[in-house]
């Protein structure tokens, strides 16, 4: 995936006389455009087979957004990084789908909603945020802003959790888009554990 | 045609360059990669 997003930035870059540094910065963007897209189209297309789109869509939106304040592991490769994250976002999505046709499925999926959130949170406070050798984290000030920014998210995705168990009431659907929202805070606050690092085979 | 298709690939360069600038100011790009950050996008 690196080397096609390589050559399509410079397909970009060469007809207007970009330099080396402003190539550098449209393979950034690229990349980033290509991963987002990649990653939606297989966790949509996964969704629908097995009937949990909205359920895999609310893990990777959630877990995605609280993952660029906190950081956390990350895959030597982008290929792992695509294998693992439509992994594990189908995972969670099947999970919380599923977990909802159980016996006693709503003071089950209560409990494991809050027992991920009060875990992930715990390990946003004490670890976020973790940088990374290719975006390394120096200046006090930027981890202070993005320490804030994962704390104010995490209020945003209670607030949520709180309006998907008002929902679960009349909405059936509710109450496994609670457990999809806590159990992908719970799986990005894990990946901010040094030994998460070899979980998607790389480094932390 | 070869002016439309470098203004289109003005916008792609606008697009991408946007979205980069976007990323930079967060801890990682997007999920389990993160690849080398341009010089100019450092703090």
């Amino acid at each position: 995936m690196n080397s096609l997003i390589q050559r399509f930035s410079k397909i970009i870059a060469s007809p207007l006389n970009y330099n080396e540094e402003q190539t550098a910065v449209i393979q950034y963007g690229l990349f980033a455009i290509v991963q987002i897209v990649l990653i939606g189209l297989l966790i949509t297309l996964i969704g629908i087979l097995a009937d949990c789109v909205l359920e895999c869509w609310i893990v990777y939106v959630a877990a995605g957004l609280l993952r660029k304040s906190t950081g956390g592991a990350h895959a030597k490769t982008a290929n792992a990084c695509l294998v693992v994250s439509v992994i594990a976002v189908s995972i969670i999505g099947m999970t919380s789908r599923y977990i909802t046709f159980l016996p006693y499925a709503l003071p089950v999926s209560i409990i494991i909603s809050l027992f991920a959130f009060t875990f992930g949170c715990f390990f946003v406070f004490r670890l976020a945020p973790v940088g990374h050798p290719n975006k390394p984290l120096n200046k006090p000030e930027k981890i202070k802003r993005l320490r804030r920014q994962s704390l104010i998210i995490l209020l945003i995705y209670a607030a949520f959790a709180i309006l998907f168990l008002v929902l679960s009431h009349r909405f059936e659907r509710g109450i496994s888009l609670l457990v999809s929202l806590c159990l992908s805070v719970l799986w990005q606050a894990m990946t901010l554990v040094k030994s998460a690092g070899s979980s998607v085979g790389g480094c932390s | 045609m070869k002016k439309y298709l470098k203004q289109t690939l003005a916008v792609a360069a606008m697009v991408c360059s946007f979205v980069a600038t976007a990323m930079a100011s967060s801890a990682c790009l997007w999920f389990y990669y993160q690849p080398e950050e341009p010089k100019s996008l450092r703090d």
